[in-house]
């Protein structure tokens, strides 16, 4: 699965509270903000929908739909936004649209001056283990697939900005650094296979592992409303993947 | 991205990587890492903007060393791991900053103070080899030590209050020591202090601080500076370093650096009082208050910590001269420690594969062509191990000998297991003990392997055992070659700070406490070992004694004479059972005293694998593996033991060595004397035994009888010149002249048996019609008998089944074991003679009477 690493982070503007009031106000940058945005994170939305039983074309429609209401509504509801995370308000958000969907028993209109977002539905089916029993429940899920596709992005961006540089082979060799504890790293080993000498390797391994936590960090802090919750957030994911 | 079949694990975390992970790395991890250094971060600053010189790039200034790798960067330079190619070993070179090294004067002040630094000669003290400098750079040649440094542990957290006392008297020595010399350290801080792989604690950089740091400017690390230490250099004494290991220690003691106004560390952690005050008077900030030498620090610390528990050994032994390894090392010694690994685990690994095939084969052989094998005889060699081999009268029924085989391939590959490892293990030069512990057990398997072949005609499996012997002998030699260990230390695995401080912290005490109960399992699973072994050899010399002489069904070509054959039972219980049970027992029980390492992990291993204490040497030596791995045993078995390790073990396998040769000489005595006695003193045949003994040719013609077959499947004895039936003998009477049938329903095997004299072979059946010159006909006829020997035939495949007989006297019959009857119990055999004693034939047959 390629990444859209193209879209340069624009972190000043992308806190996603501020985006929506911008897309509200009819800022069109904003308005391409929150499709970005969305972009991002739209699968696991897609996913928890056929979880609850959808089928594939309505769990399109519905993801589709709701992000044509999301530019609508964004600003409008839930006022105090789930404490700020993106991640819960969007669901919440969704859940009320399918509700209000299923209600009206009507197909939105598409669009609605908003160009479709083209996603790609059929890697959004990957791995969806519909019939495998979970106990975990939906909820639990779409949280868990989140913090996926944020990490996903996240090494996109990451490794985008290693092949800028020029050292493709080289993510490729230090990624694993990014999960081993420090005392793990078999530095010499890395130096080996990178031709570099140990010292090099070792400013290499903590450069990218720098890098990493400021992306990390500026995404996580894109989908909150106040940055100071990144380090809450972060145990939260983490919570939900090491379960 | 699609889902592998099995999901890979996570290097770090080990569960399954979800299908969907990003970049194919561990997501829980990848978040837990960005969480455990936003914590880190915050205090440790930004990392070197700049990689210091390449080994690489260092190579061409340092021709004499191979600079194989750079061990970081300090305030005062960059230090690289070399070696010194000259003396093959392995130095730490200091470059010192560049940016003072433009000064006025810098070289002269520095040939200065490294000339005073290098007359600093203590085992605490890293010693310095050489100096100087070469384009530009001013570098220090020191000791390399091998380990790591106190800032490593500190990064863990606080330490316990008795390992940290257990630190500073050696600190304290070495301080004083200089200080006698007129030499101040100043910037004594736990990066300096460095933690060897044999625990001990040497002092880093000594006077450097104050060779960088120009004269008259303050140099030092801030936190660690005395007071006094921000003025005015000449106000500096010896007094600052008290001053800075009283900081070193509240940080050890508490985690945390002393604030401005400092807080006694009871009052953060749970703490002796008296530690505080001394403590306390050490960062007193008037230098008159402090300890005024760091000797009366060093007895105060040793007083608080005595009272929780013995202090460390004072000093541990000096520093094993670098020159000693150096000399030993000259001969390329790693290739010669890599050759014998490699044999080693070459050897093991063949062995092993064989042994499974082999005991495979023979376990296949038993069960389905089994009456193509009814001797256990024709097994292979090796399963005269087995204690029901080879004597008739011994066998077992199919599943106890499946279940002896099972047995016997477990411990024999537990067995080659350890010197394979171990072969592993010495061929990366790691773990030095386990490396002679695989010698030694390979040297344990050579011998017993010899002992089991028949020495007399080593065969392949004997060659073979000889190999072993040879390589475990070879690889011992070289591990215990002076140098070696120093070898293998340098190439070892990074310890971890932990196990380090707990090499340096080990209290005797506490590591006799944890080999107390698995010594003592030990000792138990010996004592059973050593019963067994020798019940075993009394029940084999009482059976000797009931049945001496009788015992059947040797292979036709003639393999162990009987009473050789029985005393090589006893012979092995003692060698594989009794033997490595001593040497558990002496392992253990010097174990106890925390003496002989390598001794006692060679009797853990050798508890695992010898058989008949199994259950309870098993887990009392898997219990004492684990124990004698826990670095803080290992380092009090050292601090106990100052002589070199493995010396015990060398004793031992000598002193096993000399019993095994003895104890195979004795076979091979007994193999080449006892027939030729025998023959000696019975043959010729006496006359007296048969007085009706006539001249005539026999008669050639046929006589079918029939004898009763009696409950334990031996029928009546027969004299076949006589005609006479005597009623079954029992096995203690087998003395009367006669050929008897015995017919084992177990083994559906049939054998005639020449008591007392007769002779007898296994023929194929259509020589009953026409007998050719077999090879069964040729032995018979070159065969002398001799009154008191018992020897017999195992007949083969479907009735009837032929043998040939030859008398005491020397005639030579043939006879046909016709069938068994089970109403009344019967064997029916008609029989013939062929030759007389001289040789001629027997004349032509008549009719057959009954």
């Amino acid at each position: 699965m390629t990444h859209p690493a193209s879209h340069p982070p624009f972190f000043a503007t992308t806190r996603w509270t501020l985006v929506c009031d911008a897309a509200q106000g009819g800022d069109t940058r904003a308005v391409a903000a929150l499709g970005d945005l969305f972009a991002t994170y739209w699968q696991p939305l897609y996913r928890y929908a056929r979880r609850l039983g959808k089928s594939r074309e309505d769990a399109e429609d519905l993801v589709q739909g709701f992000f044509t209401h999301l530019i609508e509504q964004c600003a409008l509801r839930d006022t105090d936004r789930n404490k700020g995370r993106f991640r819960a308000f969007l669901l919440a958000s969704f859940n009320h649209w399918i509700i209000n969907s299923w209600k009206h028993a009507s197909r939105q209109k598409r669009g609605g001056g908003i160009a479709p977002l083209s996603f790609d539905w059929h890697s959004a089916e990957t791995g969806l283990k519909l019939e495998v029993a979970d106990e975990r429940s939906p909820d639990r899920l779409f949280d868990r697939e989140w913090a996926l596709t944020l990490l996903e992005k996240v090494l996109g961006e990451l490794e985008a900005a290693c092949r800028a540089e020029g050292g493709a082979a080289q993510f490729d060799q230090l990624k694993p650094c990014l999960t081993a504890d420090s005392s793990r790293i078999p530095y010499a080993e890395l130096a080996a296979g990178l031709g570099l000498s140990e010292g090099a390797a070792r400013v290499a391994v903590h450069r990218l592992r720098k890098r990493y936590r400021a992306f990390l960090t500026a995404e996580i802090a894109r989908t909150l409303a106040s940055p100071a919750a990144v380090e809450e957030e972060m145990r939260a994911l983490f919570a939900v993947l090491a379960e | 991205m699609t889902a592998p079949i099995a999901p890979p694990l996570c290097p770090d975390c080990g569960t399954p990587l979800p299908p969907e992970s990003p970049q194919a790395l561990c997501p829980a991890c990848l978040l837990r890492q960005a969480l455990a250094s936003r914590t880190l971060v915050a205090d440790s600053g930004d990392p070197p903007p700049l990689p210091p010189p390449t080994p690489e790039e260092m190579a061409d200034k340092f021709p004499q060393f191979e600079i194989t790798s750079c061990l970081g960067r300090g305030g005062m330079g960059v230090v690289y791991k070399a070696r010194q190619k000259s003396l093959n070993r392995w130095v730490a070179i200091k470059i010192l900053r560049q940016d003072r090294v433009g000064e006025e004067k810098f070289a002269e002040r520095f040939a200065r103070e490294a000339q005073t630094l290098a007359r600093l000669n203590h085992p605490n003290i890293v010693t310095v080899f050489d100096y100087g400098e070469t384009a530009g750079l001013f570098y220090i040649v020191m000791e390399f030590v091998d380990g790591v440094n106190l800032r490593d542990l500190l990064r863990d957290g606080k330490l316990a209050p008795k390992q940290a006392l257990a630190i500073v008297p050696p600190i304290c020595e070495a301080l004083q020591y200089a200080h006698d010399k007129g030499i101040v350290h100043r910037d004594i801080k736990p990066e300096n202090l460095l933690l060897d792989r044999d625990g001990r604690i040497k002092i880093a950089d000594f006077g450097i601080a104050a060779l960088v740091g120009a004269g008259g400017e303050a140099a030092g690390t801030p936190p660690y500076m005395a007071p006094e230490q921000a003025g005015t250099a000449a106000e500096i004494d010896h007094r600052a370093d008290i001053y800075a290991l009283g900081v070193v220690l509240y940080e050890m003691l508490t985690g945390e650096r002393p604030t401005k106004d400092v807080v006694a560390p009871s009052r953060k952690v749970q703490l002796d009082v008296r530690i505080d005050e001394m403590v306390l008077k050490a960062l007193d900030k008037t230098p008159e208050l402090r300890y005024q030498t760091a000797g009366e620090f060093r007895r105060v610390v040793e007083t608080l910590a005595g009272s929780a528990a013995e202090p460390p050994a004072a000093t541990p032994p000096p520093v094993p001269p670098p020159l000693v390894a150096a000399q030993a090392a000259a001969a390329n010694p790693d290739a010669a420690i890599k050759a014998a690994a490699i044999a080693m685990m070459i050897v093991s690994g063949l062995s092993s594969v064989v042994l499974i095939f082999g005991s495979l084969i023979a376990g296949g052989m038993i069960l389905f062509v089994r009456d193509r094998v009814v001797s256990v005889g024709s097994l292979p060699r090796w399963a005269s191990m087995i204690p029901v081999s080879n004597h008739g009268t011994m066998i077992l029924s199919h599943a106890a000998l499946m279940s002896l085989m099972v047995l016997w391939i477990v411990v024999v590959l537990l067995g080659q297991v350890v010197p394979f490892l171990a072969g592993v293990q010495m061929s990366r030069l790691r773990h030095y003990r386990f490396a002679i512990a695989g010698a030694v057990v390979m040297i344990v398997l050579g011998l017993t392997g010899g002992v089991l072949q028949t020495p007399g005609a080593p065969g392949f499996a004997g060659t073979w055992a000889l190999v072993e012997l040879g390589v475990g002998i070879w690889a011992l030699v070289v591990v215990l070659r002076p140098g070696t260990k120093a070898l293998f230390a340098a190439t070892a695995r990074p310890v971890s700070p932990r196990e380090q401080l707990a090499v340096t912290a080990a209290d005797p005490a506490d590591a006799r406490q944890w080999v107390a109960a698995p010594a003592i399992g030990l000792m138990v699973a010996s004592g059973l070992n050593l019963l067994l072994a020798g019940g075993l050899v009394l029940a084999l010399v009482m059976l000797t004694l009931l049945r001496a002489g009788p015992f059947p069904a040797s292979p036709p070509s003639g393999g162990m004479v009987p009473a050789a054959g029985l005393l090589s039972l006893p012979l092995v219980a003692l060698v594989f059972v009794g033997l490595p049970a001593l040497l558990t027992f002496i392992g253990a029980w010097r174990m106890r005293r925390l003496k002989g390492y390598g001794l006692a992990v060679t009797a853990a291993i050798l508890a695992i694998i010898t058989p008949p204490g199994l259950l309870v040497g098993l887990a009392f030596g898997i219990w004492a593996l684990m124990v004698l791995a826990r670095p803080d045993v290992q380092a009090a078995f050292q601090r106990e033991q100052s002589r070199a390790t493995g010396r015990g073990c060398l004793l031992a396998g000598f002193a096993l060595l000399g019993v095994l040769v003895l104890a195979i000489l004795v076979i091979i005595g007994l193999r080449l004397l006892l027939p030729h006695h025998r023959t000696a003193s019975f043959s010729p045949a006496t006359p007296q035994v048969h007085p009706q003994n006539s001249p005539t040719p026999l008669s050639g013609q046929v006589i079918e009888r029939s004898l009763a077959l009696n409950t334990d499947g031996t029928s009546d004895l027969l004299d076949p010149r006589s005609g006479e039936v005597t009623p079954a003998p029992t096995p203690a009477q087998w003395t009367i002249p006669g050929l008897f049938i015995h017919r084992d329903a177990a083994l559906v095997e049939t054998m005639l048996t020449g008591a007392n004299g007769a002779l007898a072979q296994e023929s194929r059946a259509d020589q009953w019609d026409h007998l050719s010159n077999t090879q069964a006909l040729a032995t018979l006829r070159a065969s002398s008998s001799s009154q008191g020997m018992t020897i017999g035939a195992v007949g083969h495949g479907d009735l009837p089944q032929t043998f040939l007989f030859k008398t005491l006297t020397g005639e030579i019959g043939i006879l046909q074991v016709l069938r068994f009857s089970d109403n009344p119990r019967s064997v029916t055999f008609r029989y013939k003679w062929v030759e007389d004693a001289a040789g001629q034939p027997a004349s032509k047959p008549a009719e057959a009477i009954r």
